[in-house]
């Protein structure tokens, strides 16, 4: 669990604010006033941009060995912007070809950790009882699990591949969501729409859908983008290892991996694919510190 | 709680590795049927599951975690037990160093608050979470060991030498988890009711923190511990490969990338325990500096 998630959790017992329609507003006005984290929006948005387009726009097939330039280091004359591998393949190619993998896995598993929690934590929290706490003791026990190494087990299971360490990765990081949102859903449930929704006869599933989840929102929103860093940190991780992605497909953490073998000879070959991987989670933390600020009724 | 959280981990690791595909006899050539039977009767895999769990937990309870698969000669305890001093030095090292630096960087940010000190170590603190570990160790060989050659690249011998990089590596991200909590923590233990009338009736600066803000603003710090415990056990892992340490770690992703399965539940079991009991150990102190919980 990241510090910030952290502090989320153990702040959410000083009575979470409904954000209504102007308080979005208000939030995203207090949000383009941090420059950090406009300045994280924009060199993601790059990031994004040049890995969405690069690989349809450079002259270089990211797979393509060439051995007349092999390891060459980053130079204008020739075209290889940030010098080539060991095998002579464009480095900048792939390391966009990789981002591709990256990002692509990061908002994934997010979206599938956050259904996950959504649904967890509000149905837990509305329902309240024993089923609250059959279903926070579940919680409580996996979240004092190591979480990389059951993603790697889980992916041991799954088979090697990017489906599996997607699938690995979202099965095990909704917890946080899952207590937020069910402290949000406690806090809820109580106010007069809600009564309201169950004297006019809706149905318990029928009010969790409509009227608690999309009350929630606001923190989930927060919390998804510090879980976007998170998983792209955890991939590379295992693909650094060994574990994740594997050939001929590449991730940033292959590549830093494959970089950092070929360190003594081409260090460029470490230092670029990380320098991307760093850009990213930098702007990303970034953001995400931006939305807290915005967003959280604890004014820092 | 730490005892159903073990009973999960154990069982969970145990259905999780008996769903995988493959066993562990089918790697390279295909034994007669007659080899397999005896190869499955002498690790007791011929028995109904329900019965091979509790063997299992028996064992564990007996830190009796089966043999290697892979290292046919020993079993997964000796090869724990032969990495954890070394796993654990680093790890130890790690903590310390992470815990005290952390606590006096964030101190000292949130004293000097929306300072150019405050800045500085609040940008460092960014950079030792956004730049993973597995990008920091290969620079710090590429800079301490290959350029300046100060200290060795990688390996190990029990010399201080080998020590420095694997342990700064390691440090670093915590340090900066750990100044940016107490920052926020502190910043917001300055404010409080009684900081101010401490300083309202005279006390001095150094004594009013000391005495009275550093307390209440170290308890967020105090229950990171029990989280930044997984992290540096995790981090420990990348460390190992990065710097070639024979620890724990690197027992698990070799087991990990070989499919050799009693020795990645083992050293996941041995893992999950070790955080746990930082959990407990973490939870206790919490209650003896923190009136307000109690344990029963």
């Amino acid at each position: 669990m990241s510090e910030a998630a952290f502090e989320l959790i153990h702040g959410s017992d000083h009575g979470a604010t409904v954000a209504g329609r102007s308080k979005l507003k208000d939030g995203f006005g207090r949000m383009r006033r941090n420059k950090m984290a406009m300045v994280g929006l924009v060199v993601l948005a790059i990031i994004v941009l040049a890995c969405a387009l690069g690989p349809f726009v450079l002259p270089f097939d990211p797979n393509a060995s060439d051995f007349d330039s092999i390891s060459i280091p980053p130079a204008f004359e020739g075209g290889h912007l940030f010098g080539t591998d060991d095998l002579g393949r464009d480095l900048l190619a792939r390391v966009l070809e990789g981002g591709r993998t990256s990002l692509l896995i990061g908002v994934l598993a997010t979206v599938v950790a956050i259904t996950i929690g959504i649904s967890y934590g509000s149905i837990a929290g509305f329902f309240g009882g024993a089923v609250d706490t059959v279903m926070m003791r579940i919680v409580d026990v996996l979240y004092s699990l190591p979480f990389l190494f059951f993603v790697i087990m889980l992916t041991m299971v799954l088979g090697r591949g990017i489906e599996s360490i997607l699938i690995a990765i979202g099965a095990l990081l909704w917890l946080t969501i899952a207590v937020i949102v069910r402290g949000q859903t406690l806090s809820l449930k109580h106010k007069e729409f809600i009564e309201a929704a169950r004297a006019g006869g809706m149905k318990p599933f029928a009010i969790v859908r409509q009227h608690i989840i999309p009350n929630t929102i606001g923190p989930v929103i927060v919390y998804a983008s510090l879980l976007v860093p998170e998983v792209i940190l955890g991939e590379s991780f295992l693909s650094y290892l060994g574990l994740g992605v594997q050939e001929p497909q590449s991730s940033w953490g292959t590549l830093i991996d494959g970089g950092a073998q070929a360190m003594d000879t081409a260090p460029w070959q470490l230092i670029v694919p990380g320098l991307f991987l760093a850009a990213t989670l930098f702007s990303l933390n970034f953001i995400a510190d931006g939305l807290r600020d915005a967003f959280d009724p604890k004014d820092r | 709680m730490s005892i159903p959280t073990l009973f999960a981990i154990i069982a969970i690791s145990f259905f999780m590795i008996r769903v995988a595909p493959g066993g562990p006899f089918d790697a390279n050539r295909k034994a007669t049927p007659e080899v397999m039977a005896n190869l499955n009767k002498a690790y007791h895999l011929d028995e109904p599951l329900p019965e091979q769990f509790g063997r299992y937990l028996w064992g564990v309870l007996h830190l009796d975690f089966g043999p290697s698969f892979k290292y046919r000669d020993y079993t997964v305890s000796e090869l724990i037990f032969r990495g954890f001093p070394i796993s654990l030095e680093i790890g130890l090292w790690a903590m310390l160093i992470s815990s005290t630096v952390g606590i006096f960087l964030g101190t000292f940010a949130a004293l000097k608050q929306n300072s150019a000190w405050d800045y500085t170590v609040m940008t460092i603190g960014m950079t030792g979470i956004a730049i993973p570990t597995f990008v920091t160790a290969p620079i710090y060989q590429l800079i301490f060991g290959l350029a300046l050659g100060w200290l060795p690249v990688a390996g190990w011998d029990g010399g201080w030498q080998h020590k420095v990089l694997p342990i700064l590596a390691l440090s670093i991200p915590n340090i900066a988890a750990i100044s940016r909590l107490t920052r926020g923590s502190m910043i917001e233990s300055l404010r409080s009711n009684h900081v101010r009338t401490a300083r309202a009736k005279g006390l001095g600066v150094r004594l009013t923190v000391t005495r009275h803000a550093l307390l209440g603003g170290l308890l967020p710090t105090l229950a990171y511990l029990g989280p930044a415990t997984a992290g540096i056990v995790t981090g420990s892992v990348v460390i190992e490969r990065a710097f070639a340490i024979p620890g724990i770690g690197r027992y698990f992703v070799e087991a990990a990338s070989n499919r050799d399965y009693t020795l990645v539940m083992g050293t996941v079991i041995f893992y999950g325990v070790l955080i746990i009991i930082a959990n407990l150990i973490v939870d206790l102190l919490y209650s003896l500096v923190d009136p307000k919980v109690r344990y029963e």
